[in-house]
């Protein structure tokens, strides 16, 4: 085998998951996964947005809460 | 000279019955020495007319009660105090039937065959209890009563999922009360981030199975490595950083969600409250001062708005959340707070709460929402965030794809306990090899997360997702088909189901 096929070889067994992204078997499956595909890409804007909610600045982590009564 | 006494006597216990006041600051012998405070003290106003609204006809006062919390206080603070603070306290029991002393009596010593029904007669009319502290500023300590029911008096729905069963044993009867614990910080102990803490971690320490910290323990954990204040006790208050320090140290995760949006705001809020996990919440009130530390423990809901973006084709559920219900210990237990919008300067919109008294629209309060402190099991490890970024693709497919629905179909997500899931199965209108596939075929994470994909009339489909994973992406367990899912329709979601990685139950 020479080293180009052996990459090749190799490559195939590496995966992220167990099971690989499948090929869509049906004219439905390929509208739907397109509709999928096309959704993710409508709510971008508004993912985005949620995502600012992961990054803590400093002043909400030190920010100390005491309210007398 | 007279002698010097040793050693201590027994206390004695006294059950007093007396009719529910009108002024419940009766109950309370003024405190000497209190000029800077005011009298009654706002807790206690606010609670006599929280009992106002629940019918409350009857006080049961036990004299003496040895309280977990408090005696830990003691132990912690008082105990080292100039004055000698006892180590016990009284118990206020609340019941909505009158009845008055004798009739008590009847009812501790009546014939061994009625005392069935008259625990029945007890049970049924209790209203819950609240611990009452020796400390002249500072009275309310644990205090459980119920929520105010369903429905508000303008229409609104009310929904609390962070409440718990608590057993109280009075006088030989065991009775039980549903609601999520409420105190008063008493500045020694515990500040408003303490006491906020110690409610959210007692719904969901207490279903997790895991001890559930004192005030004194909540404010010894979370200075324990960061002290910013210079010392621990007296309370100083705490930072977030704190907080999370004292919810490790009880064997649960923080997840700390940055106010962002009203609307994603809106939607973490609905997301946590309704899977049962109670977030505290940072304040900053309109009026100036210290940040402020409430704990979130149950939803106000109006109608759903329909989607305002032409574009998109689904609505978002967190759009019907109105409001929201607090422990707030400046006030006392479940009191309503309106979510809205505030412009803070030309360009900065913020999430605000209106904080109002119960029953009533008197306004306690405007404040701005600063971030969320949530308490989650540690393998919790899928945040809302991460849970939506998948559910509103899933829903906004779906919109498009059953376009019959007319934009109406509607995004939810939450956490449910894959034992639970399991159990509100069988009501889903599955096939029996469905319902038998989710029931013994499927392995479910603790919790697991669900995208709740529905129309008005009903669901159509969920969502199952692995809650231990850190991404909604690739942790997909199964889409499962719900009764509204038109017929035709479940090719397409076969379709979702294997582009997600995820068994299709129909």
């Amino acid at each position: 085998m020479s080293d180009k096929q052996n990459s090749v070889a190799c490559k195939s067994i590496v995966a992220p998951s167990v099971h690989a992204q499948p090929e869509p078997e049906s004219g439905e499956q390929a509208r739907v996964w397109a509709v999928l595909e096309q959704a993710r890409q409508n709510v971008k804007p508004i993912v985005n947005k949620e995502k600012e909610a992961e990054v803590l600045p400093d002043e909400v982590l030190n920010l100390r809460l005491k309210t007398d009564k | 000279m007279s002698p010097v006494p040793l050693g201590q006597d027994y206390p004695r216990l006294e059950i007093t019955v007396v009719a529910f006041p009108a002024q419940f600051s009766a109950l309370f012998v003024r405190p000497a020495g209190l000029v800077e405070s005011e009298w009654p003290a706002t807790q206690i106003t606010y609670l006599g007319e929280y009992l106002l609204q629940l019918g409350c006809q009857t006080v049961v006062v036990e004299s003496h009660y040895v309280d977990r919390d408090y005696i830990s206080d003691v132990a912690a603070f008082y105990s080292r105090s100039l004055r000698a603070y006892q180590n016990y306290c009284y118990r206020l029991h609340f019941f909505k039937e009158a009845f008055d002393q004798k009739r008590w009596g009847d009812l501790v010593v009546g014939e061994s065959h009625s005392r069935p029904a008259n625990l029945t007669f007890l049970q049924t009319t209790y209203l819950g209890f609240c611990v009452v502290r020796p400390l002249a500023g500072s009275p309310i300590g644990r205090t459980v009563v119920p929520t105010l029911g369903s429905q508000s008096a303008s229409g609104h729905r009310r929904q609390f999922a962070t409440l718990r069963d608590y057993v109280v044993h009075l006088a030989g009867f065991e009775l039980r009360v549903q609601g999520l614990g409420f105190q008063q910080q008493d500045q020694g102990v515990s500040a408003c981030a303490t006491t906020a803490l110690w409610s959210a971690i007692h719904g969901i320490a207490h279903r997790e199975g895991l001890s559930i910290p004192t005030p004194a323990d909540i404010t010894q954990a979370a200075s324990r490595y960061f002290l910013p204040g210079g010392r621990a006790l007296p309370s100083e208050g705490l930072t977030v950083h704190q907080m999370c320090e004292a919810i490790r140290a009880s064997e649960l995760a923080p997840l700390v969600v940055p106010s962002i949006s009203v609307s994603s705001d809106k939607a973490q809020l609905l997301s946590y409250l309704s899977s049962g996990f109670a977030p505290v919440l940072a304040l900053q009130p309109l009026q100036g001062g210290s940040g402020h530390a409430v704990c979130a423990v149950g939803i106000k809901l109006g109608s759903m708005e329909p989607q305002s973006d032409p574009n998109l084709h689904f609505r978002d559920a967190s759009t019907a959340l109105l409001g929201i219900y607090i422990h707030d210990d400046r006030l006392g237990p479940y009191a309503s707070a309106d979510v809205y919008s505030y412009t803070q300067t030309v360009d900065k919109i913020r999430t605000a709460l209106r904080i109002t008294w119960p029953g009533q629209d008197v306004e306690a309060e405007h404040a701005v929402l600063l971030s969320m402190v949530v308490p989650v099991p540690t393998k919790l490890r899928l945040s809302v965030t991460r849970m939506r970024e998948l559910g509103l693709a899933i829903a906004e497919s779906a919109g498009q794809i059953y376009s019959q629905f007319n934009r109406a179909v509607t995004l939810t997500t939450r956490y449910r306990k894959g034992t639970e899931y399991r159990e509100l199965a069988a009501s889903f209108g599955l096939s029996g090899d469905g319902l038998y596939k989710v029931t013994c075929g499927l392995v479910l994470s603790r919790y697991v997360g669900v995208i709740e994909i529905t129309v008005p009339d009903g669901p159509l489909f969920d969502v199952l997702l692995d809650a231990t994973e850190t991404n909604a992406n690739p942790a997909a367990l199964a889409c499962v088909r719900r009764h509204l899912l038109p017929k035709g329709g479940e090719s397409a979601l076969a379709a979702i189901a294997l582009k997600l990685g995820a068994v299709l139950i129909a």
